[in-house]
């Protein structure tokens, strides 16, 4: 066998035939690779400023446009003031409850949805019976907009949590599912004929070059998933509930409360940008290699 | 292992002319043939047909005593670009070829060296991901994959094309350093002639999917980069191979 003869201590390639064939080393001569840290550090800090220095400017850009009286100050309120309606329903004990609840909701239903997602993707991507009579039936369903499957969601579910969880959950299993299918259906032909060269089983070329390969366009479609969990949420608690981020906004609109309204609107961005980054950089290790690549 | 291709044709779908037509072509086992031609003559597609990913319309491809009717790891591919898989170390890139082939899982550390060692690569590589390897590095991993896998056929397409010039000439002696300690049966495809005449023993001239010529290189077993040309039947083997090639760029 060629593998003992090529690991047997006697049939190591000599240090001879090792320059002969240009034997070939990663380490610089003199010593260890030696990593920089500072410069990722800064690169880091940047990116932060420039986030704060977009905060400040459109907190600069609505205070310029609240100071040309041009919409009623009731409709388009100061930012101070939209603080301090966060701060009141905060002192009555509105905003925690309401905070967990949406938070809780929108976490049940993204769980359910990326599961769906991912689960179904993988039979739509690898296998004949998925792509010929799932898919078909994905493609039609996808497109209906979230907010019209409500009602079916109440008629079959009542108005408890459940129907809630489900709406989200159909609202993040879209872009998860339509994103991993296709990086799962899209693996370089070249990275399938190695696995079919070396005799690797269906399993292991699923496994270990087909989902890892699509690994990147999973989380993509994840985090589409997780933005959509904050946009159906406020359907969702629309009705049948109260509490929650979307019941308050709703609230808010039924009494022209703008400045509540703004304030639980800016927190949900930020509640689904938090999220964001929380799936960014738990999954970054594993997608490094798509940014060291290009 | 012998290597047999009787009267293979290859039509694609959308092509009005075969990419192979009836190649019959017999490659004796433990010799280094190298396939030659322009694009478009076949080789690779011929080369395809022995590793088994690419089916024939018609003849029979036998390899041993087997009819080949799909990819196995007794005949191992290395192509053009190296394939290692990007998300992947070096380390866990060999792992899967031996993986595939059922090694357990506490016996492939001392494989993965041993095959680094075989194929010139330092330890330390195995840490690392294909993107930070040079390109040279990058196809040495890829070979060092491809032997993982124990093949008794070595089918290389084009691996060195993408190559620095210097790079090239070490990775040649690499797989002839391979094949002398190896004693397998090794298809090398290039558009490179004086490649053809360093590596091979037999090279096999391509033309429109035909077989135009098969030249039996007389050069001994030590061919340095730099004497090639200083060898006794070179200029000669060189002029009947620029002969056909030429001849076969004219008419194309």
């Amino acid at each position: 066998m060629i593998g003992d003869r090529l690991l047997a201590p006697t049939g190591r390639i000599t240090a001879e035939a090792r320059a002969r064939v240009g034997a070939t080393s990663a380490v610089p001569t003199g010593g260890t690779p030696v990593r920089l840290r500072l410069p990722r550090l800064g690169a880091r800090l940047g990116t932060l400023a420039g986030a704060l220095a977009g905060i400040a400017l459109l907190v600069g850009l609505w205070s310029i446009i609240y100071a040309t009286r041009a919409f009623p100050a009731n409709l388009f309120p100061s930012v101070p003031r939209i603080l301090s309606a966060g701060a009141a329903m905060w002192r009555e004990g509105l905003l925690g409850p309401d905070i967990t609840d949406g938070v809780r909701r929108a976490l049940i239903g993204f769980v359910l949805g990326t599961g769906a997602g991912v689960s179904l993707a993988l039979i739509t991507a690898t296998t004949r019976p998925g792509r010929i009579v799932i898919q078909p039936i994905l493609r039609v369903l996808a497109p209906i907009p979230t907010i019209g499957l409500v009602p079916l969601a109440i008629l079959w579910f009542g108005i408890g949590e459940s129907a809630k969880d489900i709406v989200v959950a159909l609202g993040v299993f879209v872009p998860v599912w339509i994103n991993s299918h296709a990086g799962l259906a899209s693996t370089p032909v070249d990275f399938l004929r190695v696995s079919e060269c070396l005799g690797a089983s269906r399993r292991q070329t699923l496994t270990r070059v087909i989902i890892p390969e699509a690994l990147p366009d999973i989380v993509a479609g994840t985090r589409v998933g997780a933005a959509m969990a904050f946009v159906v949420i406020v359907v969702a608690e629309l009705t049948g509930t109260t509490n929650g981020l979307g019941y308050r906004i709703s609230q808010a609109q039924l009494f022209s409360q703008a400045d509540r309204l703004i304030f639980c609107l800016v927190l949900l961005g930020l509640l689904g940008a938090l999220w964001d980054q929380v799936i960014a950089q738990s999954t970054r290790r594993w997608i490094r290699w798509s940014t060291e690549e290009s | 292992m012998d290597l047999e291709l009787q009267d293979v044709s290859v039509l694609y779908a959308n092509k009005a002319t075969p990419a192979l037509d009836r190649v019959s072509l017999t490659i004796p086992s433990g010799s280094f043939t190298v396939l030659v031609g322009p694009s478009g003559s076949g080789k690779s597609t011929l080369l395809g047909c022995l590793a088994g990913i690419e089916p024939p319309t018609a003849g029979e491809i036998r390899a041993g005593r087997e009819t080949v009717r799909r990819p196995h790891p007794s005949r191992g591919m290395v192509f053009q670009r190296d394939v290692l898989f990007p998300w992947a170390t070096v380390a866990a890139n060999i792992s899967y070829a031996l993986a595939a082939r059922g090694v357990p899982r506490g016996q492939r550390p001392q494989m993965i060296a041993g095959l680094l060692d075989t194929v010139g690569l330092d330890q330390e590589v195995q840490r690392r991901r294909p993107a930070g390897l040079s390109g040279g590095m990058r196809q040495r991993a890829g070979i060092a994959r491809m032997l993982a896998g124990e093949p008794e056929v070595m089918l290389m397409d084009e691996p060195f094309a993408a190559l620095d010039a210097q790079t090239r000439l070490r990775m040649q002696d690499l797989v002839v350093e391979l094949w002398a300690r190896l004693h397998r049966t090794v298809v090398f495809v290039t558009h490179d002639v004086d490649e053809a005449i360093r590596l091979s023993q037999r090279i096999v001239v391509l033309r429109d999917g035909r077989i135009e010529a098969q030249l039996e290189n007389p050069l001994g077993p030590a061919r340095p980069a730099g004497g090639l040309a200083d060898l006794p039947g070179y200029s000669d083997l060189r002029r009947r191979l620029h002969d056909h090639l030429h001849d076969l760029t004219l008419a194309a």
